[in-house]
This record gives structure tokens, C-alpha cells and sequence, in this order.
């Protein structure tokens, strides 16, 4: 029979898109849906799920104009039939797509859909769901107000509001899923709640928040889900004042760093070793990672992580007096910042060039212009430099990696 | 915060400084996107419900 013949062929294609996608072959598995769409079918559930699967295949592709479209599609589609299971779905997944796309108003009002349904039918793992969805796209919101370039620990009111908000999703999607005794989905909203309480200052908040991450890490022997706790503690006892805390922190997150194999993390659990070895003003262990830092910030090509390693063991050499060590990595630094055009950096450095040649006493016989314009100064020699000019670049976040990929837990 | 920012200050290390600054944005980040299957044979998977976990790209802000 024609008809059953061409219902089998987008049956079939979609099958093999299906398959493909969950083997990761997301762009061959998006041929095959467009195929079976091309080819057609009357049966909507099969089309609502193409639609779906195409969304979800293109948002892993990082297309989410396209990703968009058909969870756009699928939300029309499940809407026209009276799918309200469905429409669940298609809302969290658009959602979910709005907000990576920095829509934040329209992704709020989806998670609102997905969750009055969720509501509505009884679904308490759709609930939960939609409560998490909703704490991301708030947490998102405020982070992404965040990078442009608030003032350090002086939020906008704008960003406090959208993180006070994620918070309370977090709290509310947290009920559900202790209520559901479901480990690995607490994790995580532990892990975000920690993380939104840390950027709102409530750091003994992102402390609870984070040991409890941790707890589940270990239940379920996530090494990088511990990992990632250790670091989010370490950074939190910082800002409370606790160094000698977040020290311990920062060497379980090296520990595992290396456990791992993660270069990019282990430099930064070095450098944020470094830094709080200088907080507890024991210079030489914080020369001895900021050099562990260096050296795999060279192994990386990552000048930028160099050229602050090499700025921190500057200060460090300074701090115990070894002055012609210093001038070394003074020396580098400056090098390196012209390099990476770091002004900023530039200016640091050149003053920490020239008061070190005061010191040393010695005529340096550099090329004119490294220190056309470096001014004698009459500073006392303490590593330390009035600001000459704020940058607001995150250009050390370019050391740190993506979370990776999150496996299901359990 | 004010009284630990005042101490590092007095150490006067600028590095460390800038250091701080930045770690005062700085998060590990759970999985920010999950986004949930619809799947086209008849049998659901059990388990996870479908449940896709995405590391997010761009959502999270490319934070760390």
C-alpha cells in the first residue's frame, strides 16, 4: 500500500536520526529529520517528536536560530493538537533555547508555561524541571549583566534581584527533588544555588551550598563534580577571610585536577594557590606555585596566564627581598604585556622595573623604549602599585575551561 | 568582605588584588541547559525520562 509504504520511509528516517543523535552524530542525524520531514507524515506525534529532536540536535550543534525554529515548531504543533504533555516539553526546551539566546523575558514566560502545566497535570519531575530551567535563566540573566562590567562586589541592583530570584527557584526545585529522592538532580541545583548565593555575597550561604554539592559528588564518585566543588569552596573561604581554609580547598581541587588530567584547571588551582599563599604572606610556597603555574601556563601557549604568573613571582621575590629575581620576572612581565597589548599590565610592570633598577642600583642598559617613560619614584619598595587604570577584561578566564559535558549521574 | 579586601590592601600586592577581582565572578558551573527528548518509537526510556543534559555554551555565560 502507497500510503503505509511512505508512513514507513519517515518512520524510518526518523528512526535513523534518532539513532544518530544519540550516538552524538548530531549533523548527520539532522539530515535524516529534514528528510523525514521532506517525506512527511499525518502522524503528529512522530512530527512533534522530529521537531523536537531537530531542536535539540541543532541547539548541540550551537545553532539556536535553528534550534529555535523547531522548538518553536513543535510548540505550535503540540498546542494545535491539545499535547499538553507535549507542550510541557516544547516550552522547557524553548526556554532553554531563549535563554543561551540572552531572550531572558521571553525564556521566563515558557518556563512559566512548562511549569502551570507541569502543575496542572500533576507532574512533580516536570515541576522540578521548570524550576530549575526557571533558576538558570535567572542566574543567566544576572551573570550576563555581570560581565558588562559591573564594579567588583558592587553589583547592580538589576543583577541582586535576577540572582535573589534564581535562588528562589533553586530553593523551590530543591524541595521537589528531595521529595523525590532524586541525588543527582540535588547536586546540581546545589552546585547553582552555591554559586548564585557566592555572587549575591552571601558566601557562608554558598559555603552550605557547596559542601552539600560535594557530599553527592562523592556518593556518586563524580571526580569532576568534586572537583568543581573544592574550587567553588576554596574561592568562597577567600571572601570570608578563611585562607588558610580556601588553602586546603584549592589543593584537594589540584589533586583532582591532576587525577583528571587537566592541565588548563591544574594551572589554576596552582595560581589560586599562589595567591592565597600571599594572602598568608608564606612567600616561598606561593613562588612555588605560582612557578608550577608558569610552567604549565608555557606548556599551554598562554601568555596571558604566563604573564600574570610571572607579575606574582615578580611581587614574591620582591616580598622576600631577592631583588635581582624579581627584575627577572619584572622584566618578563613587561615583556609579555606589550605582547598581549595589556596596558594595564604595561604600566605595572615598567613601575616595577624601574623601582627595582633603583634598588639594584644599576644602570640597566634596556633598549630606549622599554623605559622611555618610566619615572624614578621615590615608593617605598613593596610590590605594590597605586592602579594606574582598570581594565575590566576577563582575560584570565580564557586559562579556565567549560565545564565539561555533565554525565548523568547514576 | 570590606575587612578582607582592607587587609589585602594593606599587603599591598597589587597581583593578588587583581586576582581577587576577577575570582569575585568566577564560578564552576553545574549544567546549566537541560533540555528533554521526545522520543519517536513508542518505548521511553526509563530511568531519566528523556532527560538530555547539555554543558552549556553560551547560557552559562562561558563561566568557569
Amino acid at each position: 500500500h502507497i500510503r503505509y509504504r511512505m508512513e514507513a520511509s519517515c518512520l524510518e528516517l526518523a528512526l535513523e536520526g534518532e539513532r544518530l543523535c544519540k550516538v552524538g552524530d548530531y549533523r548527520a542525524g539532522v539530515s535524516f529529520f529534514e528528510a523525514a520531514i521532506q517525506v512527511g507524515t499525518e502522524d503528529l506525534q512522530v512530527l512533534s517528536a522530529i521537531y523536537s529532536q531537530l531542536g535539540n540536535a541543532y541547539f548541540h550543534l550551537h545553532d539556536y536560530g535553528k534550534a529555535l525554529e523547531f522548538h518553536h515548531h513543535d510548540l505550535t504543533l503540540t498546542r494545535t493538537v491539545g499535547d499538553l504533555m507535549g507542550e510541557a516539553k516544547a516550552s522547557g526546551n524553548l526556554g532553554n533555547t531563549l535563554k543561551v539566546l540572552g531572550r531572558f523575558d521571553e525564556a521566563v514566560i515558557c518556563c512559566q508555561r512548562h511549569l502551570d502545566i507541569s502543575r496542572d497535570i500533576g507532574d512533580k519531575m516536570g515541576q522540578a524541571r521548570a524550576l530549575y530551567n526557571f533558576g538558570n535563566v535567572y542566574h543567566a540573566k544576572g551573570k550576563s549583566i555581570c560581565w558588562s562590567g559591573a564594579e567588583p562586589g558592587d553589583f547592580p541592583e538589576e543583577v541582586m534581584t535576577a540572582l535573589r530570584q534564581a535562588a528562589e527557584y533553586y530553593e523551590a526545585n530543591l524541595a521537589i527533588v528531595k521529595e523525590l529522592g532524586d541525588r543527582a538532580a540535588q547536586g546540581r541545583t546545589y552546585g547553582n544555588l552555591g554559586n548564585t548565593h557566592y555572587l549575591l555575597g552571601n558566601f557562608r550561604c554558598a559555603v552550605a551550598s557547596h559542601e552539600q554539592r560535594l557530599l553527592i559528588a562523592k556518593e556518586f564518585g563524580d571526580r569532576s563534580a568534586e572537583r568543581r566543588a573544592y574550587c567553588n569552596l576554596g574561592n568562597a573561604y577567600i571572601f570570608l577571610g578563611e585562607f588558610e581554609v580556601a588553602s586546603e580547598h584549592y589543593k584537594r581541587t589540584l589533586q583532582l585536577a591532576r587525577q583528571l588530567k587537566d592541565r588548563a584547571v591544574e594551572a589554576q588551582a596552582c595560581y589560586s594557590l599562589g595567591n592565597t599563599y600571599t594572602l598568608l604572606q608564606d612567600y616561598e610556597r606561593a613562588i612555588d606555585y605560582h612557578l608550577k603555574h608558569l610552567i604549565i601556563a608555557q606548556d599551554l601557549n598562554d601568555r596571558i596566564g604566563e604573564g600574570r604568573a610571572c607579575w606574582s613571582l615578580g611581587n614574591a621575590h620582591t616580598a622576600l627581598g631577592n631583588h635581582d629575581q624579581a627584575m627577572h620576572f619584572a622584566e618578563k612581565h613587561l615583556e609579555i604585556s606589550k605582547e598581549t597589548g595589556d596596558r594595564s599590565g604595561e604600566l605595572t610592570a615598567r613601575m616595577n622595573v624601574s623601582d627595582l633598577q633603583t634598588v639594584l642600583g644599576l644602570s640597566y642598559s634596556t633598549n630606549s623604549s622599554t623605559l622611555s617613560d618610566a619615572k624614578e619614584t621615590d615608593l617605598p619598595l613593596n610590590g605594590a602599585r597605586p592602579r594606574t587604570g582598570r581594565r575590566h577584561s576577563m582575560e584570565n578566564l580564557e586559562l579556565m575551561k567549560l565545564t565539561p559535558e555533565t554525565k548523568l549521574n547514576g | 568582605l570590606r575587612a578582607v579586601s582592607s587587609r589585602v590592601k594593606a599587603l599591598q600586592v597589587d597581583s593578588v588584588q587583581r586576582w581577587m577581582e576577577d575570582l569575585r565572578h568566577m564560578t564552576e558551573v553545574e549544567c546549566m541547559c537541560v533540555l528533554q527528548a521526545k522520543h519517536i518509537g513508542a518505548e521511553e526510556e526509563g530511568g531519566h525520562q528523556g532527560e538530555l543534559i547539555v554543558a552549556s555554551a553560551l547560557g552559562a555565560g562561558g563561566e568557569h
